[in-house]
């Protein structure tokens, strides 16, 4: 499927070891207000309210820590930046660039608005993610990676409530340049939504993804 | 699968003979070669578990979780034997390059994962302070940790820890992973005295995994062939993988509620199953068959014929060395998978505010 697309991602590699700190008891200290339940549509997509798409908004989650969230135009996504960061728009890619822990990160999304998926329920296509790699790997090595591992990628972090897990395509990929990414590709009713993260390795990619970023339901509800 | 396959009768009949014992593991061992008979951790539902009571989850909709135990198998064998004895084969297997502190800092992000994912539901988790205050929580008797435990008539030996800021807590019914009687219900009570006084559900997770899963055709009086065999890779342990909910209204008496893993759950690869020893006689048996395979016996009746084994025997032993990073990331997946289902079943039994 031709899709127009023209990367431009400067992801630069900053690995340093995260540090093996001490244990911290999670409960430390008083009790804590409930948190608000977080809405998701029967897909599983996260519900994101009109009037906060297009914005980098701070996160209540992540208050302590200066976390920020951009929930997309089209309420394709939410990506959350747990440390504060910035966004920035090259084409018709967004890119996030933030500090993953003590690890410089950078991401980018995409939307490609298609109709491909269009005929298909978001739980059809979740159980046939894992047929869907081959049509996709030419997109992948257009974009000017080699790909070194395919691996389908669970959303699996909370937020997600009793849904079920919403499952991305993946892979992790080396550039000419050795630049190692991550790419991820979410087929759903509204289109594709292409999502790339470079940070330290393959596991910290995919660890962002799944802690970071979220399916929204303007993708998973037919156009 | 790799493992040892005998076969007595054919030995003496100087027929194929006894398959040696195989190396097993290495670097091709694959992901999916645990999988076999095995539910994948990506397909594990709601269906591989057992429920009881877990409508009282829907009394308060505040939870308390003052343990989380994380264990693994550190030691399992197998033996089979046929023929009234003469036939033996036995395997054992430790899992190396763990130690306390790595299970305990896995316990750690485990632990960290479950209360995050508890708070998302939009419950009231209670803080550490209300919780190590409360007159139940100064009742519980903690068990030394680690925690090692071989249950009765089982091969396997389980360590079991939890982050070094909780207390290892177990309750007499939990047999076999507990080290009290299953008619001390010291610990049960003072759960029940922290959920009366605080109001809330005390939950205590339990997640166990295994690194290999073992076969045996078991010890059969007249059979002819005994085998047992051994497949790397880590899996959720049914049974000891269960999550615990306690309510009770009054300290003398409450209910309880469980959540069991009922399936066996591969969980991926975290290392490499080697053969660290095998002992058998193989070459006597061989010997033998060599004997029968040939004529001699019938042209040279005078040689020193070599003695017909009456007994087949093969002892080996393998270690699963284990990479830890691997072994996290391995543990983590397998506890955000069941801290999902759990999740889901808090979910399933709101409570009003």
């Amino acid at each position: 499927m031709p899709i127009p697309l023209r990367p431009s991602l400067a992801l630069a590699l900053l690995a340093l070891a995260a540090p093996a700190g001490a244990q911290t008891n999670p409960l430390e200290g008083d009790t804590q207000a409930p948190q608000a339940a977080v809405a998701v549509d029967a897909s599983g997509g996260l519900v994101i309210p009109t009037e906060a798409r297009g914005q980098l908004l701070p996160d209540p989650d992540n208050a302590a820590t200066g976390g920020v969230a951009f929930a997309d135009e089209e309420g394709w996504y939410r990506f959350t930046m747990p440390n504060g960061g910035r966004i920035d728009m090259a084409g018709p890619m967004r890119s996030f660039i933030f500090d993953a822990g003590t690890i410089e990160t950078k991401c980018a999304a995409q939307r490609l608005p298609d109709g491909s998926f269009a005929a298909f329920t978001m739980a059809a296509i979740q159980a046939e993610i894992d047929t869907l790699y081959e049509p996709f790997d030419a997109l992948i090595a257009q974009l000017g990676f080699t790909i070194e591992n395919r691996a389908t990628m669970v959303l699996d972090t909370p937020g997600q409530r009793s849904a079920i897990p919403l499952k991305l395509l993946g892979w992790d990929t080396r550039s000419s340049e050795d630049v190692r990414a991550t790419w991820a590709i979410m087929p759903a009713p509204a289109g594709l939504l292409l999502f790339a993260c470079s940070g330290a390795d393959p596991g910290h990619h995919r660890e962002v993804m799944r802690r970071y970023l979220r399916i929204g339901s303007g993708m998973t509800t037919r156009p | 699968m790799s493992g040892t396959d005998w076969d007595r009768r054919s030995v003496l009949r100087g027929g194929a003979g006894i398959m040696s014992a195989v190396a097993a593991g290495g670097l091709a061992a694959g992901p999916l070669q645990a999988a076999n008979g095995m539910v994948p951790l990506a397909g594990m539902s709601m269906k591989n578990y057992h429920q009881v009571m877990a409508k009282i989850l829907a009394r308060t909709t505040r939870i308390a979780v003052p343990s989380y135990r994380f264990g693994l198998v550190m030691r399992n064998g197998m033996g089979a034997s046929s023929g009234q004895g003469s036939t033996k084969v036995d395997l054992t297997a430790d899992l190396v390059g763990v130690d306390p502190a790595m299970m305990r800092q896995i316990a750690h992000l485990a632990f960290s994962d479950f209360i995050e994912r508890l708070r998302a539901t939009g419950r009231t988790v209670l803080g550490w302070n209300e919780i190590s205050s409360s007159e139940g929580f100064r009742k519980l008797d903690p068990t030394p940790d680690p925690f090692l435990k071989k249950p009765f008539a089982d091969s396997r030996t389980v360590a079991v820890v939890s982050p070094e800021y909780l207390p290892l807590l177990t309750i007499g019914p939990e047999a076999p992973l507990s080290d009290r009687s299953p008619f001390n219900l010291g610990n049960a009570r003072a759960l029940n005295a922290m959920s009366a006084a605080l109001k809330c559900v005390v939950v205590i997770p339990s997640l166990v995994m295994d690194f290999a899963a073992l076969t045996g055709s078991g010890h059969s009086t007249y059979g002819g062939g005994a085998n047992v065999g051994i497949q790397p890779g880590l899996f959720l342990v049914p049974l000891f993988t269960h999550c615990n909910f306690f309510h009770a209204k009054i300290a003398l008496a409450g209910e309880m509620a469980r959540v069991i893993l009922e399936d066996r759950v591969a969980v991926g690869q975290a290392g490499q199953l080697v053969q660290t020893s095998n002992f058998n006689n193989n070459a006597e048996i061989e010997e033998w068959n060599a004997y029968v395979r040939s004529n001699a016996w019938w042209t040279e009746p005078n040689m020193a014929a070599p003695s017909r084994p009456t007994l087949g025997y093969n002892y080996s032993t393998y270690q699963y060395r284990v990479d830890p990073a691997l072994l996290q990331t391995a543990a983590l997946d397998a506890a955000r998978a069941t801290h999902g289902l759990y999740m889901g079943v808090i979910n399933a039994n709101p409570a009003a505010a």
